[in-house]
């Protein structure tokens, strides 16, 4: 078995036919986090005992006759703002320092009905709040590609996992780019959900609005698997849609006379032009199996930032409230309840985190209300009809996932403003709740991962896996091996 | 930066329930007037007219019946794992600091 190479569909198929078993797949992923995680950190929890146990389960049921699942015996990784019962849950906070899940994530209990195995919680930027998982209260997580660079954030742990190949499939939550992002930047396929379609029970919430739970994998079909799994009315989340789960059938052949519209405010000097070369190669060779490039204009891009950042930062300061430290952490011994609110929070966020709410607090403060919270929920109306009026000529659109590559860690540790801009091509997506995938498109002249951004209507995932499917065939670009992990 | 001066920092983390130190309260305070300048090109857009649109898709709240309801996952009664996480505690009740001051 040479599991580094296996996608989890391989992995299920060798388990399911006897060929190997569960045990000898979470062994293999054991020992690739202890060969090289040292080096990544993209694990805060391994699960030694806890994966092997579910393993021989698994396998007991198997010999009992149990079908096995979608996923039976493929070791996976999950997010650490995901609750995984009896396992601590931090979202890289010291805030939840002490905490531990109760329950199942409905999205982790759907994986493992599926026959998943959680091998280890993933790294993140604390909350979220990030871009480069280097504000994480507990370690850094390195490229695989290049260790002296970010993996992207805030689902880099699991970015890094994945293509470190310690794991073939990871969970990560996206509110404004966090599983794009990191997935373009350590070269692995990672898909935004549409809004609603994937349970966000069991999810620390961040911003309610925004935040949707999606697979990070190593290839197009395996997210669309995972998808399918995680996917589905669930009546603990009310914003949950009512909406059947994804069906993988439901993914097209071929992308003759689909129309992939490229906007051009994707591709000005904001972006890198090495990125815009890179995606605008990848367009001709989809020209070149059939589709049909229409330019066309979303010109609110560039005001997604503020957009953005206003809404986000206010659901943020509103849903931290809750971190009281009263029901779980520790007690820094205040005389009374002001004192131990502000000293337990003052202490248990990191500054990132600390800027974030206060931001929050300001924006929906009085008499700051109406210019910018508002103001905020008005512009992402304008947004949405700016892309409901693009989808009506086109299909799909196309361009970059990133602005930038992944660049050295502690390079924008002075500028929080210049970490916000890494969201420019990704925060849309959130704000209209349409579905975005970042697959693999190429190398910049560092040999470090670009990633092309793929966005559609909402609930067209399907059109999405379709051209991403025909770009992996040609690009074969789910093949490659990180070089700091390479056997 | 118009009229929409950021109030001072310590005030804001007052409202935040945050303790900041000095040194904490100056710099966050110059990084938050630097955002917010950023955050003046919204000011800017002609909203008119337009609605407000605090969700991207279109939902209606739907309070559902006040009883037990069946889901694909029991969550877990008596399995002391709250109880256990709580750093002050009496019998069943959290211990807090007093909240009011003695005067």
């Amino acid at each position: 078995m040479d599991f580094p190479r296996l996608s989890a569909r391989e992995m299920r198929d060798l388990a399911a036919n006897g060929e190997v078993s569960p045990t000898e797949l979470v062994q293999a992923s054991l020992d690739r986090i202890d060969a090289l995680d040292g080096k990544i950190g993209a694990f805060l929890e391994v699960d030694r005992e806890g994966a092997l146990a579910r393993a021989r389960q698994l396998q007991a049921e198997r010999v009992k006759g149990k079908e096995p699942g979608p996923l039976f015996g493929v070791p996976i990784g999950l997010k650490d703002n995901l609750s995984w019962q009896g396992h601590p849950l931090t979202c890289a906070s010291r805030i939840l320092e002490g905490y531990t899940a109760s329950y199942n994530a409905t999205a982790v209990q759907r994986l493992l009905n599926a026959g998943a195995i959680p091998v280890g919680r993933c790294n993140m930027d604390e909350f979220g709040f990030g871009a480069s998982t280097e504000h994480s209260a507990f370690q850094k997580t390195h490229n695989p590609w290049n260790l002296d660079r970010i993996p992207g954030g805030s689902s880099g742990g699991s970015a890094a996992a994945v293509a470190a190949r310690m794991v073939p499939l990871a969970l990560g939550s996206d509110t404004g780019g966090s599983i794009r992002q990191p997935a373009a930047l350590c070269g692995v396929t990672g898909l935004k959900p549409t809004y609603g379609t994937v349970s966000r029970f069991g999810l620390v919430a961040f911003a309610s609005s925004l935040d949707q739970i999606g697979p990070l994998s190593l290839d197009v079909a395996d997210s669309a698997l995972a998808y399918s799994v995680i996917s589905g009315r669930d009546r603990r989340d009310a914003t949950s849609l009512d909406h059947p789960a994804f069906d993988e059938k439901t993914i097209g052949e071929g992308v003759q006379g689909l129309r992939i519209g490229v906007p051009q405010e994707h591709f000005d000097e904001q972006v890198h032009p090495t990125i815009r070369a890179s995606v605008r190669a990848a367009l001709d060779k989809l020209v070149e199996q059939g589709a049909v490039l229409v330019d066309i204009s979303l010109p609110t891009t560039h005001l997604s930032i503020p957009t953005y950042y206003l809404v986000a930062t206010s659901e943020a300061s509103s849903n931290l409230a809750r971190f009281d430290g009263i029901r779980y952490g520790h007690r820094l011994g205040a005389e009374d309840l002001l004192s131990h609110y502000m000293q337990e929070r003052g202490t248990g966020f990191g500054e990132e985190t600390k800027r974030r709410i206060l931001l929050g607090v300001y924006c929906l403060s009085a008499g700051h209300f109406d210019a910018y919270y508002l103001r905020a929920t008005k512009m992402r109306t304008l947004l949405r009809n700016e892309f409901n009026t693009a989808f009506e000529k086109v299909d799909v659109i196309c361009g970059p996932t990133t602005p930038v590559a992944p660049y050295r860690l502690g390079e924008k540790d002075d500028d929080p403003y210049s970490l916000y801009l890494c969201d420019l091509l990704t925060a849309p997506a959130n704000l209209t709740g349409i579905p975005g995938l970042s697959v693999p498109c190429g190398f910049d002249d560092d040999d470090m991962p670009i990633g092309m951004q793929l966005l559609g209507p909402a609930l067209r995932e399907a059109r999405l896996f379709q051209v991403a499917k025909v770009w992996q065939a040609i690009s074969k670009l789910d093949e490659p091996v990180a070089r700091e992990v390479h056997a | 930066m118009s009229d929409r001066n950021l109030p001072p920092l310590k005030h804001l983390a007052l409202l935040a329930r945050l303790d900041i130190s000095d040194a904490e309260a100056q710099r966050l305070g110059e990084q938050l007037k630097g955002i917010l300048e950023h955050f003046e090109a919204l000011q800017a857009v002609d909203l008119t007219g337009v609605e407000a649109n605090p969700y991207a898709v279109d939902i209606v709240n739907e309070p559902r019946e006040d009883g037990p309801i069946e889901t694909e996952q029991d969550l877990p009664r008596g399995t002391g794992i709250l109880e256990r996480l709580a750093p002050d505690r009496d019998g069943d009740h959290y211990r807090v600091p007093k909240m009011i001051k003695e005067s």
